[in-house]
């Protein structure tokens, strides 16, 4: 019976299975996609999830593709896989065929200059954006996998003198640097209009060796995580600058423990990273001391100097992190520029540069967010020099400087729905300084025989500063249309330790994106920067004992950039800056490199109350994953100082700049070389005045900066080599500045001869830095 | 050797064949180590087996005792509940056509069609084809060429070629473990939480035991496999026991036959458990970071194979990935200390 039964049962699923089969093999094919819309706003996550309803098989990880990964511009695709691809680009995404599906992942290489992705600020590093404002360059190649920074790992690649981070901005168009200084001009603009900002704290003078052309930065290549730079065009939360912005961030450490410990010509350094508490809790710890007192001859001095660096990271909840700061520099540098006993001149500088600051970043909701910044600097140097040569000059100097900053800032960001982001944020500063100046000189001689030129000066000057710094800024972001952003902003500045009658700033800005094309981006910035006077910017060493009214600039900068291949992509900027309500400016004319510079006598004020600036800036560049990038830049540009009813070029003016440089990596070796170029900076020379007498000949100056040196020329090399030991890994490297040893003029040397008579003006050129040979080894574990 | 890849379709090649390099067999011990693991693991089944002859031996007169207050429960209670039906659904199948109920089914229509399976269903592969079959909270994978009928409760009689069960498959491990009770002509083969895998090729039984416990019970052989082990046993007599890897090739079906997963608010992580419980392999992040980034949200690989989504993950993430001696080593690539 039951045998039966089975047979029957059996029989019913053999039919069950016939009709069903029947059913699903007569099944019709999926219907035709529905058009997907993507606004301007919408998140791409949304965009791609609602094509896969429709079966279209995308895949992605919410990793790579959040909710800020929004729609920037309606693509004009409808296909799904040529839709979704137009709106990753921008993002620097792509999609990739994987086992049949439509994977979306990094694009694989990176162009010259960043797709258009940044932050705001550093604020909210994580935060990928619109880059509005024209002239931010990202400088290096691996931007796609960091679009906000420029790479440590590039850092660490190219041939930087001293392995000195900021050098790297030296590699952009539109910079102009002797090589000595870590220091660059930007834009035509002085060295001091450049701002540095690292994790949101804008620091107070962070340079070492700051008597001898501020040698190194007190940063830490190896704890950064990379540097972005803007020449100009600058959105208002950076404001009270004029000229250009250094965005620095330290690394995230990735891991529980990674140390460091390197040894170079340049530096001993350690470095710990790491993290405990399930990752709330993060340290990074970078402590370096200078070697150069241990490698220089002891004749030309003794350039002691260390920094440390720490920071904690604490992520009390998913959207609140605090992180303290501090960074401690000091320096006791002997630098000794004659060392003839007869003759001897020196100079001593005692720094100990400490800035404390504490970030707060909140995340009130999805769409408010702040972060704030509480911070203490306090800088005091010392600086003590004498030059004993009875033939020229006798002097003495005695310079002591204390200042101490108090600041406060917040920053806050709102998104008002697709079209609008706001951001505003305020800072308050509180600044005291005392400064304590003594110097002396008598000229004999030579020195004593410009004309018009007194033969001592004696200064002997107090000053105590106090006051306070205020700002308030608001922009909005706005997306209109289709293809264009703007972001509209307004800046107010004002200080109280100025001695200014108006000491009120309003700094309007604009700027704006259209896309012209899927690869192709047009901006334009256009905007007021004041630059107030820093504190310790007072010029009491050449008897000014008064801070000066803000400076400004009003700024136009066009950008065309086009990415022509996943690979290759050039970029174009023009930019007009017109300075004005200039303070004086005091500048050696013949030697720039002199110690006690305000005792010399070519020292001269430069009355210049405008300037203007303009330029071109080309650059093209390629890049090869890891494997090979090169770029390639020129730049045309002008800068002058209107002084009286003339125009005089400045003493950094370069007609024309260019720059290769090209990165290879090959297994593991790292190459490098890096070829500048640029036209001979102005040049002032000495010559013996017109009808004086021969036996007391009188000097003049020529025109000033109406002649020009050389051409300026370096060809920097470097090669690294890693390899695996039992424990980490051992990194070393070798690197050639200026290789060719080639003689590129800086300054002005003359004396006076009387061997027939007559007298005879010798004048010759001296030079930058020669062949700078460096190694160094690094161990990491 | 380490096989490391970056995110980008060009690497992704090469990873596939590099785990499935893997997926070869591994180079076989010197003959005196094969020798010492056979004396341990005899050694140790002996002392198992002369262990329940002794207990045989002293409990049986109990037993007899036992069996008569057994007979006397019975009569006074009634007889217990056989096993529940399990419920059974084809979820999954590949390659050319299934055979159910004598019916050829194409395999691409096949898990719509077949709905339920009952008692006395039975279930054919032919050659090329490949099932996957929701066992209860368990996962029942058929190979090619395998042929099974449902015996009603939680056994199924295995007649010719290779099944395999996951007792907790990924997504079940809070439910109660899914139970099976396969029947072969070699006797039957029941487990205690379990992965594991039979296959009846022409005179020749072969279990293997990737997690848990199995017992084959027949009327010639009683023995127990732990995990890492896998016999073979032929009708001749012969009896050979082994060690095997979890990921070792014998597995490799099992993956390529996986349900595919809906991974719907599911993380990067959940996806590599997922890989790493189909294909044997053990996963470890190799830091914070790593284990940071593989929290974010993978979205629209449900449609992939384990080793497929393991291919897809660096390419769609900061992730990479590293497999070497059934280890899955993910690192970050995102910025940060770089090695």
């Amino acid at each position: 019976m039951d045998r039966g039964r089975r047979q029957v049962g059996a029989g019913r699923v053999a039919w069950r299975w016939v009709l069903r089969c029947a059913l699903v093999l007569a099944a019709s094919p999926a219907p035709a996609a529905e058009p997907v819309d993507a606004p301007v706003g919408r998140p791409v996550s949304e965009v791609i999830d609602e094509w896969r309803r429709q079966g279209v098989p995308f895949a992605y990880s919410t990793e790579l593709v959040d909710e800020r990964v929004v729609v920037v511009a309606v693509p004009r695709a409808t296909e799904p896989a040529a839709m979704v691809a137009e709106l990753l680009e921008p993002w620097g995404l792509a999609l990739y065929d994987v086992e049949g599906l439509l994977v979306v992942g990094r694009a694989s290489a990176a162009p010259v200059s960043p797709p258009p992705v940044s932050g705001l600020g550093d604020a909210e590093p994580a935060l990928p954006e619109v880059t509005v404002s024209a002239s931010r360059y990202e400088i290096l190649r691996e931007l796609l996998e960091a679009p906000s920074f420029i790479s440590q790992r590039t850092i660490q690649q190219l041939p930087l003198l001293g392995e000195d981070p900021l050098r790297a901005v030296q590699r952009l168009p539109g910079n102009a640097s002797s090589g000595a200084s870590a220091k660059s001009h930007l834009r035509g603009s002085a060295e001091r209009d450049t701002g540095l900002i690292l994790n949101g704290q804008r620091l107070l003078d962070p340079f070492h060796v700051r008597d001898y052309q501020n040698l190194f930065s007190a940063i830490d290549a190896r704890a950064i995580a990379g540097v972005e730079v803007y020449t100009g065009g600058f959105p208002v939360q950076y404001g009270d600058g004029m000229g250009g912005l250094v965005l620095i961030d330290t690394i995230t450490p990735d891991g529980d423990r990674h140390t460091e410990i390197g040894l170079s010509v340049y530096n001993t350094s350690f470095l710990s990273a790491g993290r405990v508490a399930g990752g709330d809790l993060e340290w990074l710890l970078s402590a370096r001391r200078g070697n150069l007192d241990l490698v220089l001859d002891g004749e030309l001095g003794e350039p002691s100097y260390n920094d440390v660096f720490a920071e904690i990271g604490i992520n009390l909840s998913p959207e609140t992190r605090l992180s303290v700061n501090a960074l401690v520099a000091t320096d006791n540098v002997v630098a000794v520029t004659e060392s003839d006993p007869e003759e001897r001149e020196a100079s001593t500088n005692d720094t100990r540069n400490a800035q404390f600051w504490v970030n707060w970043s909140q995340e009130w909701s999805a769409t408010l967010s702040s972060y704030t910044t509480l911070s203490l600097s306090a800088l005091n140097s010392t600086r003590v020099g004498s030059a004993d040569d009875p033939e020229e000059i006798i002097a003495s100097v005695d310079d002591r400087r204390d200042i101490n900053v108090f600041g406060l800032r917040q920053d806050w960001r709102l998104a008002l729905g697709d079209a609008h982001r706001l951001s505003w944020g305020a800072l308050y500063r509180h600044v005291d300084a005392d400064f304590r100046y003594r110097g002396a000189v008598d000229w004999f001689g030579t020195f004593a025989s410009f004309r018009g030129q007194e033969g001592s000066i004696r200064r002997a000057i107090d000053r105590r500063v106090d006051g306070d710094a205020l700002g308030v800024w608001v922009a909005d972001r706005i997306t209109i249309g289709e293809r264009t952003i703007a972001e509209v902003g307004l800046r107010w500045d004002k200080q109280t330790y100025t001695d200014a009658a108006d000491s009120n700033q309003v700094s309007p800005r604009l700027s704006l994106l259209r896309r012209l094309g899927p690869r192709t981006d047009l901006r334009l910035s256009v905007g007021r920067y004041y630059q107030s006077q820093a504190v310790h910017d007072l010029q009491i060493e050449d008897g000014v004992t008064r801070y000066f009214p803000a400076e400004r600039a009003d700024q136009v900068i066009v950008g065309l950039q086009q990415r022509i291949d996943e690979r290759l992509s050039w970029r174009a900027e023009a930019y007009w800056k017109d300075m004005s309500r200039l303070r004086t400016r005091y500048e050696n004319s013949l030697d720039p490199l002199a110690v006690m510079p305000e005792l010399k006598p070519d020292r001269v004020a430069i009355p210049a109350r405008d300037a203007r600036a303009r330029g071109i800036e080309l650059s093209l560049g390629y890049d090869r994953d890891r494997s090979v990038s090169w770029w390639l830049t020129y730049t045309l540009a002008e800068v002058e100082d209107r002084v009286g009813d003339d125009w005089v070029p400045r003493s950094w003016d370069q007609r024309h700049a260019g720059q290769f440089g090209v990165l290879w990596q090959a297994g593991r070796w790292d190459l490098s070389a890096v070829l500048s170029a640029h036209s001979g900076w102005p040049k002032t020379s000495v010559a013996i005045a017109t009808g004086s007498d021969p036996d007391e000949p009188e000097l003049v100056f020529t025109e000033r900066n109406a002649g020009n040196f050389a051409p300026f020329a370096t060809l920097d090399l470097r090669a690294g080599y890693r390899m695996p030991v039992p424990r980490g890994e051992l990194s070393l490297f070798f690197e050639l500045s200026n290789a060719t040893n080639r003689r590129n003029p800086c300054c002005v040397d003359f004396g006076l001869e009387d061997e027939t008579g007559q007298p005879l003006l010798d004048q010759r050129d001296e030079y930058w830095f020669p062949l700078l040979p460096a190694a160094g080894i690094l161990w990491e574990f | 050797m380490n096989e490391t890849r970056e995110p980008g379709p060009e690497a992704d090649d090469a990873l596939l064949e590099a785990i499935l390099r893997r997926a070869e067999p591994r180079p076989q011990p010197s003959e005196a180590a094969r020798e010492r693991a056979f004396e341990a693991l005899h050694a140790t089944w002996s002392r198992r087996v002369a262990h329940r002859r002794r207990r045989r031996a002293v409990t049986g007169v109990a037993a007899a005792a036992l069996v008569a207050s057994a007979a006397a429960l019975l009569w006074i209670e009634p007889p217990p509940p056989t096993a529940a039906p399990v419920v059974v659904t084809l979820v999954r199948s590949s390659g050319g056509a299934l055979e159910v109920n004598g019916v050829s089914v194409p395999a691409s229509a096949a898990p719509e069609a077949a709905g339920t399976l009952v008692a006395g269903d039975r279930l054919a592969t032919a050659p090329g084809t490949r099932a996957a079959l929701a066992w209860g909270n368990g996962s029942l994978r058929l190979d090619e060429a395998t042929r099974i009928e449902l015996r009603g409760g939680n056994t199924l009689q295995l007649s010719a070629g290779a099944l395999y069960f996951d007792s907790t498959p990924w997504g079940h491990a809070g439910a109660e473990a899914g139970r099976i009770v396969v029947e072969t002509r070699f006797g039957r083969i029941v487990h205690a939480g379990t992965q594991f895998q039979a296959a009846l090729r022409g005179d020749q039984l072969r279990v293997s035991v990737r997690e848990g416990e199995v017992r084959i019970e027949g009327d010639r052989l009683d023995v127990g496999i732990a995990a890492g082990e896998a016999i073979w046993y032929a009708a001749d007599g012969r009896f050979e026991r082994r060690m095997v890897a979890a990921y070792d090739a014998g597995w490799a079906w099992t993956a390529e036959i996986a349900p595919l997963e809906d991974f719907t608010g599911r993380t990067t992580a959940d996806v590599l458990d997922w890989v790493a419980r189909e294909t044997g392999f053990a996963v470890r992040y190799g830091s914070d970071r790593a284990r940071q980034l593989a929290d974010s949200e993978a979205r629209g690989i449900e449609a992939l194979e384990p080793l497929p989504a393991l291919r897809t993950l660096p390419v769609m993430t900061s992730l990479t990935l590293t497999v070497d001696d059934g280890i899955i080593r993910v690192d970050s690539t995102s910025p940060g200390v770089e090695p």
